[in-house]
């Protein structure tokens, strides 16, 4: 079992979403297995969280829906990054990344 | 923002919202091979949705609905409130209907933002308006000669077009002999093309009658109006062509207006225009066409589209030196060149087109203030109730605080419970406004001329509503909803906040009710005075005659000779003891001034200004003007030198005395008179002239034209006099002519008819001030009786008189009354100069209206304070005292 979005911290969940659908876009399932699988089997999110957080992000003009066919060609909702939500995405890793680096730094001296 | 937009557009598709996600649910569970939890998945289903849309709305349907429930419940309470906002919204929308009408609301015609009018400014210090029988420097002229116009209209470049106005009245027109009086216009052809409204049968006349004498070989053209053609011809197609005579000459319908087309003059309708060309042949005395000097045409233009008015005044005023140059008269002199060169040409908007009716803006504005100060008091009555209901349930909102209810759902069910008494009053009150407004107009209108405001819904009404509706909601509601929001268990205990504020509105009311009571006072003892004022004519056995002889059948050549004849038949008569022509009837609203000189003396020409009538011999006797001295005006004779009769003001002001009056000469329009006697003092044009200047002159020195009154003084009743006077009429006229009947009581209570329209609405709104302040201050007073019950119980129960206890709330309610009069003087003080130029014999200042309106409000301080002093003194202490 890996860890579950409530021990994350707060923020965390919008920027797996986002680098998620970084490349192409994706359908809520596709997400749920890429950021399981691109995190080496360790965050598990729920589709309880993931859902509401993708509309939020949607509401928030980050990212944008779209009806598509999916790979075993059913009718599924595709979610892909928008301009302002590519941007939101370069903020979002300059915050972890000095989240992490003040982390590290703390737990080493 | 597009987080609002996402929103607004969830919640036109709810559906569509939850169909996706259902589906997106669905592939979700395909992919992964398994169903998932039912709960789980209602549960951010649930919280995906409210991302979506606005809970904020559903809570506030819900509070809505709380509040309604509350206020059905509370039904004499929420009659009372929306009946109070009902009183106040109805008098200020009354009063705004007709301001709207007067000067806000746009003509019906396209575009009609890109009319203009034109004025001179700057006029020659000589020219003088007529205000309350003072001539006064004029500051604005509107009206120009034709030969002006012709001129104005060459400098065309961002206009489209002009159009001129000319005389309106009453007319004679005829049709299958059947003859009426309508309103008309006397109109440039042009108007109809530049105002750019279309004929809803036949063809409008346009710019090419205005050539000089008409279209060779026709008829002249008339357009008539909607209601012309339903009373004239039953809306017949057979109109269009028909002939109708008018002042005796014959006109061609050429086309019916629109129905919404009453003229330009808002709230006076027109029933026929004509064009100014025609005048030169129905009406031949009066000459236009090459008189550069004074004329009697409003001038209207048309703006280009894309012109703004702004661009057209600069235009303008850039030639406006050029326009007053080529207009100057050659016949001026030097002075009277530089004069009309020192004008200026200005435009103004034409939009709302020109109407009589303007007079009445000032006491309007007035009376807007006034409604104001009345809902303002309906306003602070209704936050009166809802401290007062909030009170009663200080226990309810204390425990809801206490469960944990958020301060600002409290305040906002409070606030939407004043916004709903608000708006179910400003409904009601908007129809009874309308209905009050056409009493209004009703009242305005005299037997001639009709008032008919257009009062229909309109956007600038709208918005006056939904300020009115926003005010109100928040004068009422706020304190109420603020203090509530704030409650606690502890804050509320402690009533005496909410009372603190309730006995300042109560001040506030007074006061502003003491304001109006005065403003009434004032203007009802004025008003009497006006109608009381001796104007100098026999009041009780004279009155004036106006028959229409022309169109009865006596010809412009045959008038002079009717005149004589017809005044010495009548004076021949048992029942008449006097009878005289005179060319306009005193205090009707005409005026003749002119300027006189006098040999020998140097006066400076704003002294010499008088009023000028025309009058034939036997008028001063007609009227029931004493002759002080000399001779009366002799009857018409040739080789006899011309004599003239003067004022006793006139005489005192020229000559310093009547004696030295009588015999002297003077120049009158340029021509040498005599004065053969002195008249006693009669106002000529307002009952307000304390020393009227007025040269009565024999009316053949000028034209004898058609349209002169009979001066006619009877014994025994009026009744008989005027059946006498109409026979003789008929008789020389060969027909029954139409005949209007003035007395000077009439004329003097149609010239008041702006003061009694202020006087009478002032004093019914504070009347309804008082009711309202009166029945709040009862309202308080009840409420104070209850939240010291016990207290008032134990006082009882030690001994104190019922007397007592009585005299304390009676105490309270004088206490109050007096700091509301206080701060009433005060605001009376600060609004004094308001009602001045309306005021008759009597000054803002005067004593007893301030003794009589502090008066009345401490007798209803007294009255409010007698039930709830009587439930005072009835309070059992036994209960009181058990309980504890």
């Amino acid at each position: 079992m890996g860890i579950r979005h409530n021990e994350l911290l707060p923020g965390t969940l919008d920027l797996m979403i986002l680098q998620a659908v970084e490349r192409a876009p994706a359908h809520g399932y596709s997400i749920m297995e890429s950021i399981w699988a691109g995190s080496g089997e360790l965050f598990r999110v729920e589709e309880g969280a993931l859902y509401p957080a993708l509309h939020r992000l949607q509401l928030k003009g980050w990212l944008k829906a779209q009806w598509g066919a999916s790979e075993a060609n059913r009718k599924a909702k595709f979610y892909e990054l928008t301009a302002a939500g590519r941007r939101q995405l370069v903020l979002e890793r300059k915050r972890w990344d000095r989240l992490a680096a003040g982390m590290t730094r703390l737990l080493e001296s | 923002m597009t987080r609002l937009l996402f929103k607004l557009r969830a919640l036109f598709q709810r559906a569509q919202l939850d169909a996706d996600l259902r589906a997106e649910l669905e592939h979700h569970q395909t992919m992964q091979g398994r169903r998932i939890g039912l709960g789980s998945s209602l549960y951010w289903q649930e919280e995906i949705r409210s991302q979506w849309t606005f809970i904020s709305i559903e809570a506030l349907l819900a509070d809505l609905k709380t509040a309604a429930r509350r206020l059905r419940r509370d039904r004499a309470f929420t009659a009372i409130a929306v009946l109070t906002v009902v009183l106040g919204v109805g008098a200020t929308t009354a009063i705004f209907t007709l301001i709207n009408g007067i000067a806000l609301r746009p003509l019906p015609v396209p575009a009609p933002a890109q009319l203009v009018r034109f004025v001179l400014t700057h006029l020659p210090p000589t020219e003088r308006h007529w205000v309350d029988g003072r001539p006064v420097p004029a500051r604005e002229r509107s009206s120009v000669s034709f030969p002006f116009y012709q001129v104005l209209t060459r400098h065309d470049s961002i206009f489209s077009g002009f159009f001129a106005t000319a005389g309106t009245g009453d007319i004679h027109a005829e049709y299958n002999g059947i003859p009426r009086q309508v309103n008309f216009g006397v109109v440039t052809g042009s108007l109809f093309e530049v105002l750019g409204i279309q004929p809803q049968a036949g063809r409008f006349f346009n710019s090419s009658d205005d050539i000089e004498g008409g279209r060779a070989g026709t008829t002249w053209p008339a357009v008539i109006s909607d209601r012309l053609w339903t009373s004239m011809f039953q809306r017949s197609p057979g109109a269009i062509g028909a002939t109708i005579t008018v002042d005796r000459a014959p006109f061609v319908i050429a086309a019916v207006c629109p129905p919404e087309f009453k003229g330009i003059s808002p709230g006076i309708d027109r029933d026929l225009w004509i064009p100014l060309s025609s005048t030169e042949s129905v009406f031949p005395l009066y000459k236009w066409r090459r008189q550069p000097g004074v004329g009697a045409l409003r001038v209207f233009a048309r703006l280009k589209p894309g012109v703004t008015p702004q661009q057209a005044a600069r235009f303008i005023q850039g030639i406006s030196a050029t326009v007053l140059r080529e207009t100057d008269d050659p016949g001026h002199n030097p002075e009277a060149s530089r004069y009309w060169r020192a004008m200026q040409l200005e435009t103004r908007s034409g939009q709302n087109g020109f109407t009589p009716l303007n007079s009445y803006l000032e006491p309007l504005t007035i009376l807007i203030a006034a409604v104001a100060g009345v809902l303002l008091i309906a306003a602070t009555n209704l936050t009166s109730l809802f401290l007062a209901r909030a009170a009663a349930r200080s226990h309810e909102l204390a425990i809801r605080v206490s469960l944990g209810a958020p301060a600002h759902r409290l305040r906002r069910e409070l606030l939407l419970e004043s916004a709903l008494i608000a708006l179910a009053g400003v409904v009601a009150g908007y129809a009874f406004g309308q209905w009050l407004s056409r009493a209004l107009q009703a009242l305005g209108s005299s037997p001639t001329t009709a008032v008919n405001l257009d009062t229909s819904f309109d956007l600038h009404t709208f918005a006056f509503l939904a300020v009115t509706l926003l005010a109100v909601t928040f004068i009422a509601g706020l304190a109420p909803a603020w203090r509530a929001g704030a409650a606690t268990a502890a804050r509320l205990k402690n009533k005496s906040g909410s009372l603190r504020l309730r006995a300042a509105l109560i001040i506030l009311q007074t006061g502003l009710s003491l304001a109006l009571i005065a403003g009434a006072g004032i203007m009802t003892a004025s008003l009497r005075s006006l109608l009381a004022e001796d104007t100098g004519y026999d009041h009780e056995q004279s009155v004036f005659l106006w028959p229409d002889l022309f169109n009865a059948g006596i010809s412009r050549e045959r008038m002079p000779r009717a005149y004589q004849s017809i005044a010495a038949r009548l004076r021949a008569l048992p029942e008449i003891a006097g009878a005289g022509w005179t060319d306009l009837i005193p205090l009707a609203g005409g005026l003749r001034s002119t300027t006189i000189e006098i040999p020998g003396r140097d006066m400076p020409l704003a002294q010499r200004h008088v009023f000028l009538m025309n009058v034939g011999d036997g008028y001063l006797s007609g009227a029931g003007v004493a002759l002080r001295a000399g001779a009366d005006i002799e009857p018409q004779s040739a080789n006899r030198p011309t004599f003239i009769v003067i004022s006793e003001s006139a005489a005192l002001h020229f000559y310093g005395s009547i004696h030295n009056a009588i015999g002297s000469r003077l120049k009158l329009n340029n021509a040498f008179v005599q004065i053969s006697g002195v008249a006693s003092d009669a106002k000529y044009h307002n009952v307000r002239e304390a020393h009227p200047l007025v040269i009565y002159a024999p009316y053949w020195l000028s034209q004898t034209r058609p349209g002169f009154s009979l001066a006619l003084r009877y014994r025994g009743s009026r009744q008989t006099a005027i059946a006498a006077a109409t026979r003789v009429f008929q008789e020389e006229a060969g027909r029954l002519p139409f005949l209007e009947v003035r007395t000077i009581q009439s004329s003097l209570s149609a010239a008041v008819s702006r003061e009694r329209l202020l006087t009478w609405l002032l004093s019914s709104f504070a009347l309804l001030a008082l009711i309202i302040s009166a029945t709040g201050l009862a309202g308080l007073l009840s409420f104070m009786v209850e939240q010291r019950r016990r207290d008032f119980g134990i006082r009882l129960a030690l001994g104190a008189s019922v007397r007592h206890i009585r005299g304390l709330i009676l105490k309270h309610s004088l206490l109050l009354t007096s700091a509301g009069l206080g701060f009433g003087a005060l605001l009376s003080y600060l609004l004094r100069r308001s009602l001045d130029a309306y005021v008759f014999a009597i000054t803002t200042a005067d004593p007893r209206v301030w003794l009589g309106g502090g008066v009345l409000l401490l007798l209803a301080a007294v009255l409010a304070a007698v039930s709830p002093a009587w439930r005072a003194g009835r309070i059992d202490p036994a209960p009181m005292l058990r309980s504890q």
